[in-house]
């Protein structure tokens, strides 16, 4: 079986499968487009309820547990976590700035979490472009310095990128750097609103020439590149759009259930209820599974001339409400990438 | 000296919808095994010997215990094969 037949088969059958863990919105960084909601007020999950968690997780048959924050390693239980979801047999995925992972901390990393990969984030090919996004001097230097440990250290890295106003002109120099450091790079052209609402992040989004630059891009290193949202959207299947409500869930620091990191509508506490309870029977989780069908069925009718659109039902659910609506930047979109795919056909 | 067997620390896994879902995490490789062989991969997960899988599946999928203990011989040397499962000694 494919990873896309599992994937798609979570989906259709309503499979928990993926869980995303924000253990904390503290971070060494300050991201001047960074999504999450800092002012979010609650008791946040101690050690014990993540104990707990983890061991209902496992009892739901979830393989995928994402570490994420903030800076999940900001977390003061952040080794105690992922030595135990190590030990209860999760694939786990770290999401990561990267500055907190000196040689040392790579090495405990690999020893105690035993990570099936990291997810570190680039925002620019220089010190001036990635430190200027970032707000801490010296970043894009010690990350640097960081990977190379990481790689000693043979743990797998991926690099994410959001593309911005700030970073765009660097478009083919963090390919290339991603390249001479033989990492994957993955770069999303939407910067999302906070998770408040606060649109302030969305002053940096990226031109329409950058977009299109993105869409060029990626058409010229992978021809079959379609939409992306870690390699679990759309093309898995036509029946629903993604996994969310289906095989997914987020979870904040204070313990508030989502269906998805992008999709911010609240589904439980996990300080009132178990994981289970909320998983099974929840009518917001029906309510999405049925909005995904149509979303699967709006972006069909979308997609001409086999250019993919990017939609995603959590920026929809944050602009309108409706996780179904299709929001001008999809389908704007949409029209970058049929002129992206006739310039690929007719170069110069 | 009997078999042991043993599943290598960068295998991950889950049953899924009555299959078993194995990721090896040194090359990312995803296997996923059938109702039977989920059933052979739960008992050694478990730390059952081979005799003690063949014992299980005998009455379980009502098979012979003769062919039972060859399938699972069988699927073992696959699993091996494929990297997830390490059997040290003898049967």
């Amino acid at each position: 079986m494919e990873l896309n037949d599992l994937v798609s088969r979570t989906w259709e059958e309503n499979i928990l499968f993926n869980v995303l863990l924000e253990l904390t919105y503290q971070c060494n960084l300050d991201c001047f487009f960074c999504y999450n909601d800092r002012s979010l007020q609650g008791k946040p999950l101690g050690l014990k309820r993540y104990q707990e968690l983890l061991h209902e997780l496992v009892g739901m048959g979830v393989l995928n547990l994402i570490l994420s924050g903030g800076e999940p390693l900001a977390h003061p239980d952040f080794w105690n976590i992922g030595a135990l979801a190590r030990e209860l047999g999760f694939v786990i995925r770290i999401k990561s700035n990267g500055h907190a992972l000196r040689p040392d901390v790579a090495r405990r990393l690999k020893d105690e979490v035993a990570p099936f990969i990291i997810d570190i984030s680039l925002h620019g090919a220089s010190a001036a472009v990635h430190d200027r996004q970032t707000r801490v001097p010296g970043s894009f230097k010690r990350l640097m310095q960081n990977l190379e440990g990481l790689r000693e250290q043979g743990l797998r890295v991926k690099l994410n990128a959001t593309l911005t106003s700030w970073n765009e002109h660097q478009l083919d120099a963090m390919h290339e750097l991603a390249d001479n450091l033989g990492l994957l790079l993955q770069v999303d052209p939407q910067v999302t609103p906070r998770d408040d609402g606060d649109r302030t992040p969305q002053t940096i989004r990226a031109s329409d020439a950058g977009l299109q630059r993105l869409e060029e891009l990626l058409r010229k290193r992978n021809p079959q590149a379609g939409p992306s949202c870690d390699g679990m959207e759309s093309s898995t299947g036509d029946a629903k759009h993604c996994g969310t409500g289906s095989s997914s869930l987020a979870i904040d620091p204070y313990g508030n259930v989502y269906p998805c990191v992008a999709l911010r509508r609240s589904l439980g506490n996990l300080h009132e209820q178990s994981v289970c309870d909320i998983w099974h029977g929840n009518p917001v989780l029906e309510e999405l599974r049925g909005a995904m069908r149509e979303v699967a069925r709006q972006v069909r009718v979308l997609e001409k001339n086999g250019n993919p659109v990017r939609f995603c039902p959590g920026q929809a659910h944050n602009l309108s409400g409706n996780p179904a609506q299709i929001y001008p930047a999809a389908t704007q979109t949409l029209s970058l990438s049929i002129k992206a795919n006739q310039n690929s056909r007719h170069p110069g | 000296m009997a078999q042991s067997l043993s599943i290598p620390d960068h295998i991950r896994w889950r049953k899924v919808a009555g299959e078993a879902v194995i990721v090896d995490q040194s090359n990312a490789e995803l296997i996923v095994l059938n109702t039977t062989g989920c059933r052979v991969w739960e008992l050694l997960a478990q730390g059952l010997s081979v005799a003690d899988i063949a014992s299980c599946l005998h009455q379980e999928f009502e098979v012979e215990q003769d062919q039972a203990v060859a399938d699972v011989e069988q699927c073992l040397v696959s699993l091996q094969e494929l990297g997830v499962v390490t059997i040290t000694g003898q049967t």
